[in-house]
């Protein structure tokens, strides 16, 4: 029998490392021995992932029926029938929540820019059916940019910092910036007196939120309070 | 022509504690556990197939597959004979999908000398889980030749079960003059967090100790064994805690206990409570005797007749809610899926089960060389532990879902350290657990 120098524990005969302390095993008494059979198999079994495909398959054939139906009813029925919004955003639809089903492996940044390009091409498309007072440059493409470019920064951010509070503080900070950019747009876009209005007293309490997180986040006396008293 | 009697489909509502397993359920979790019989010879798997078999005649509510119901979840009669018995695995304890099995909510497999019986909570708990895998151990060595008779946790297999074993107990001990409910524990707690294997994989490592040195050391102390294991695994914990610096939270350890010591029932269905002890280190460095009476005097005064009966009330009182009644099933599951989600095991660090000795016929000592309980892995918990003695020889089964062996080490090390000898064995294979490809 062997036992383990570090941690003081017998082993199985044949083990080459010790299962607590990865520490290696050698013995020379056990070298002529056979050894006997693991305690466990080498086989894994692995339960067949859910098959994200047929689900995919599912939702585009519910999303196809109402565009059926409509088409149906403005043929036979109601001629005036808007249809085109219809069918935009059901292709909106399927791009946000069944394109990713698809993918065997998940791939966020790849799904975000795909996802940017259909918001864009679906807001385009409505801008083209209702162009009325030019709207899409001056409205519709700064929100969808910044909004986009917020939720990219954010992807980005997280995967660097895993700390509830500094990532508190990270969103605190985009929520603020796309405020920010979402008051001037419809500012400028409506002709308003000032730039700015409402984003600013949102982005004056997510500052304070922000210090009250800073606080917390390198004060681990305070961090223990707060956890304290406000835990669920 | 006389008409024939209509036969009944034979179902069994869940018992109190089993209502919030399914709504549990994950893709890649279940609350499900392991008895491990290692026997002296080579296992041959047509007889423990017959074994199976014969064995789940006498157990009427382990014959059974889970059905959906308007308001509740239901088991019903098997119509299936019995379910496959397949080679044992390295990733034990993955998750249950009620379609797979033959539909059966219990898995067998065996391995050189050991039978493994794989049970979905649902359906009992380890009290339960022991009568059926040492009386299938039992028979199985019956049809091998050998002369067992029935006694103790072996089941006498021609006789038909009793109403009592099959019965939902919980609600039998309620006493409507005291209706006082013990309050849970819902604070947030310290959890040892590495990194994580893959979906479907554990790390499993068992330590076999001599019952004759536990007890004495347990004795030394004046404490229970499973008072001392508790112990051992709260302070191992709390060390790793001190080691991480994070000391804002408690660690507290979950302790399940069997209300059939307190309240009379044969029940093969659950019938057992948690009790969680809990330190805090915000009151400053415990030392391991400090733990250890904290644990045993909790133990103690939480283990009286008062005390569990107003947990019992605690639990049933969402049971007989009327308007959680009246919620449909999939609303119900959806609450109890974002409540787990949410808090599930937040409020424990690690929990260790102690089923105790098993008590079987002398007649099979000679043939069962060791017996294992492994609890399964929990979903954020590190340090899932559950104890079965055999003999002289108790069996500690630690259950985890990260890659690290921190809490394994300091448990383990901690008994070697108070002169306790330890044998480990692991699925892990040279240093590194077992992962597909």
């Amino acid at each position: 029998m062997s036992y383990c120098v570090n941690c003081g524990v017998e082993l199985e005969n044949g083990v080459k490392s010790c299962p607590l302390c990865d520490v290696a095993v050698i013995n020379p008494a056990e070298k002529d021995k056979i050894p006997t059979a693991p305690a466990y198999p080498q086989r894994l079994e692995i339960p067949k992932a859910l098959n994200r495909r047929f689900i995919a398959f599912i939702l585009s054939m519910v999303l196809i029926i109402p565009n059926i139906v409509v088409a149906l009813v403005k043929l036979l029925f109601v001629e005036s029938l808007p249809t085109p919004f219809i069918y935009c955003g059901s292709a909106l639809c399927w791009v946000l929540f069944v394109l990713p089903l698809l993918f065997r492996k998940a791939k966020p940044f790849l799904i975000w820019f795909v996802d940017t390009v259909a918001v864009l091409a679906a807001t385009w498309f409505i801008y083209y059916l209702v162009p009325d007072g030019g709207w899409f440059i001056p409205l519709a493409l700064p929100i969808i940019f910044s909004f986009s470019f917020c939720v990219g920064l954010l992807m980005v951010l997280f995967g660097f910092y895993r700390d509830g509070p500094i990532r508190t503080i990270i969103t605190l900070a985009v929520m603020s910036f796309f405020g920010i950019i979402l008051d001037v747009a419809i500012n400028r876009f409506v002709g308003g007196e000032k730039l700015l209005g409402v984003s600013l007293i949102v982005s004056a309490c997510f500052v304070a939120l922000m210090v009250f997180f800073t606080v917390v986040a390198k004060s681990r006396r305070f961090r223990a309070w707060v956890t304290r008293k406000f835990f669920v | 022509m006389a008409k024939k009697p209509v036969k009944l489909k034979e179902w069994y509502k869940l018992d109190n504690a089993a209502k919030i397993f399914p709504g549990q359920n994950r893709s890649n979790w279940s609350n499900i556990f392991r008895f491990g019989v290692e026997l002296n010879e080579k296992i041959d798997s047509g007889i423990l197939e017959e074994a199976v078999r014969i064995t789940l005649k006498r157990f009427p509510c382990f014959d059974v597959r889970i059905r959906r119901g308007l308001f509740w979840y239901y088991l019903e009669k098997n119509p299936n004979p019995a379910p496959p018995v397949n080679p044992d695995v390295n990733n034990p304890c993955r998750r249950v999908k009620w379609s797979e099995n033959g539909r059966f909510l219990f898995r067998v497999y065996f391995y050189e000398n050991r039978i493994s019986v794989e049970f979905y909570h649902a359906l009992t708990d380890a009290y339960g889980a022991a009568h059926f895998a040492m009386t299938l151990v039992a028979v199985y060595l019956r049809l091998t030749g050998k002369q067992i008779p029935d006694g103790g946790m072996v089941l006498d297999i021609n006789e038909k079960a009793s109403a009592e074993e099959l019965e939902d107990a919980f609600p039998r001990f309620v006493d409507k003059r005291y209706p006082a409910k013990a309050e849970r524990q819902k604070k947030f707690v310290y959890h040892y967090r590495g990194t994580r294997l893959p979906d479907h994989h554990v790390n499993v490592t068992t330590g076999y100790i001599p019952v004759d040195k536990l007890k004495e050391k347990a004795k030394e102390y004046g404490v229970t064994v499973t008072e001392f294991l508790a112990a051992v695994m709260l302070f191992s914990i709390y060390r790793i805690a001190l080691r991480e610096g994070k000391t804002d939270r408690e660690v507290s350890v979950q302790v399940p206990v069997n209300l059939r010591n307190m309240f009379n029932t044969k029940t093969l269905r659950n019938f057992s409570l948690c009790y969680s002890v809990r330190i805090n280190p915000q009151k400053g460095e415990y030392t391991f005797t400090e733990v250890l009476h904290a644990v045993s005097h909790y133990l103690k005064y939480i283990n009286t007749e008062k005390e569990l009966r107003a947990m019992i009330n605690g639990n049933l009182g969402l049971e007989k809610n009327l308007l959680a009644r009246l919620m449909p099933l999939w609303l119900k599951n959806l609450g109890i899926n974002i409540a787990f989600h949410i808090t599930g095991e937040q409020s424990v660090s690690g929990m260790v089960s102690n089923v105790g000795i098993l008590k079987c016929p002398e007649e099979m000592l000679p043939y069962v060389s060791r017996v294992m309980l492994m609890a399964g892995p929990g979903v954020i918990n590190g340090s899932r532990c559950a104890c079965v003695t055999w003999g002289n020889t108790l069996a500690v089964t630690l259950t985890n879902i990260y890659e690290q062996t921190d809490i394994q080490r300091e448990f383990f090390t901690s008994l070697v350290k108070m002169k306790i000898p330890v044998k480990i064995e692991s699925n892990r294979r040279n240093g590194h657990a077992e992962t597909e490809g």
